[in-house]
């Protein structure tokens, strides 16, 4: 068992009996420590992102922008101009989920170089939690904006294909969050134990720039993650244009 | 920049389909492309588990195969239609 952070103790030992409750919804048996340090660190990224998101609200001004406002609209341009990319105008209708399942990934990869902390996305029930929503998402905006059309869109390009597409397609469906899963986890796995064995092989400036690589990938795979979830819906949604 | 999409106006059973298609950034293409690596295993093995999940629930023990070669195929399928929608950008 791995050990716990700081901060899965302070859980274990305040809140089991809700821990227990929760894993008892879910037909789990009670356990005397049933916190795990990425349940807690998702919920640690997801307080962090409420509490600055409400501090940019309180702090919204047209006039004299501070620097954090700047900051987020930059991050909505970015993400807006992606989404139209893909998209097309309609983009900006699912511009909702896009921020959120990049910011909460973003955060999620980060916050591993924070000292006594650790990226929730190194354990695949988390990215494989990101991929199905995703998965869900994109078939439901396909269902919203096609009807029962979009059905056809797994039956290929001509009718007597079908019988032949229509396995190959819900192969390629199914297979989707199956990549995204093990995409995120893989890399982001990968870069902390890299960076952990370098840290403890090598001395002050190398294990920086193993570092800064974990970084740069972390970033990357968060903006992987969006733009392949944008695929997907300007998939789903190409004939309601 | 919207030009006719072949496999959208296929789809909808000739009706005419626009799609706006603008020329792809490299950080696009380099995320694309980052995906196709997964694409192949992941279609395999999606195959080979929906196979092995039909076999526990009919109980049999050779439907997993069909399965597995067509994950193969959907692999290879999604990896060509990626190459194809990226020539037809390439020269429009």
């Amino acid at each position: 068992m791995e050990p716990e952070l700081w901060i899965t103790r302070l859980f274990n030992d305040r809140l089991a009996g809700l821990g227990n409750s929760i894993l008892g919804i879910v037909g789990a048996h009670p356990d005397p420590r049933p916190w795990a340090n990425f349940v807690v660190m998702q919920f640690v990224v997801v307080l962090l992102l409420m509490a600055v998101v409400a501090l940019v609200r309180l702090r919204l001004s047209a006039d004299r922008p501070g620097n954090l406002q700047q900051a987020f609209e930059l991050l909505y341009e970015f993400v807006n101009g992606q989404a139209e990319d893909q998209i097309g105008h309609d983009g900006l209708r699912y511009m909702g989920y896009f921020g959120t399942i990049f910011l909460f990934i973003l955060t999620a990869n980060l916050i591993g170089i924070v000292p006594c902390f650790e990226s929730p996305t190194q354990n695949p029930s988390v990215t494989a939690g990101c991929a199905l929503t995703t998965f869900i998402y994109y078939n439901l905006i396909g269902i919203q904006a096609n009807g029962f059309k979009y059905a056809a869109n797994f039956a290929g390009p001509v009718w007597w294909l079908a019988p032949l597409m229509l396995p190959i397609e819900v192969i390629s469906h199914m297979a989707r969050p199956l990549s995204l899963t093990v995409r995120l986890y893989a890399n982001m796995f990968a870069g902390e134990k890299v960076t952990m064995v370098f840290l403890g092989l090598t001395v002050f400036p190398i294990p920086v720039i193993f570092m800064g690589l974990h970084v740069f990938v972390g970033v990357i795979q968060a903006y992987i993650f969006m733009l392949l979830t944008m695929v997907y819906v300007a998939g789903a949604v190409v004939h309601e244009h | 920049m919207g030009f006719l999409a072949p496999e959208a106006a296929a789809r909808a059973g000739g009706y005419t389909v626009m799609v706006a298609r603008r020329k792809k950034t490299f950080t696009a293409l380099a995320a694309e492309y980052t995906s196709l690596a997964f694409l192949l295993p992941a279609s395999t093995f999606a195959g080979y588990a929906i196979g092995y999940l039909l076999d526990k629930a009919f109980g049999t023990h050779w439907v997993f195969i069909p399965f597995l070669i067509l994950g193969s195929v959907a692999g290879f399928v999604q990896f060509i239609r990626q190459i194809m929608k990226d020539t037809d950008d390439n020269q429009s």
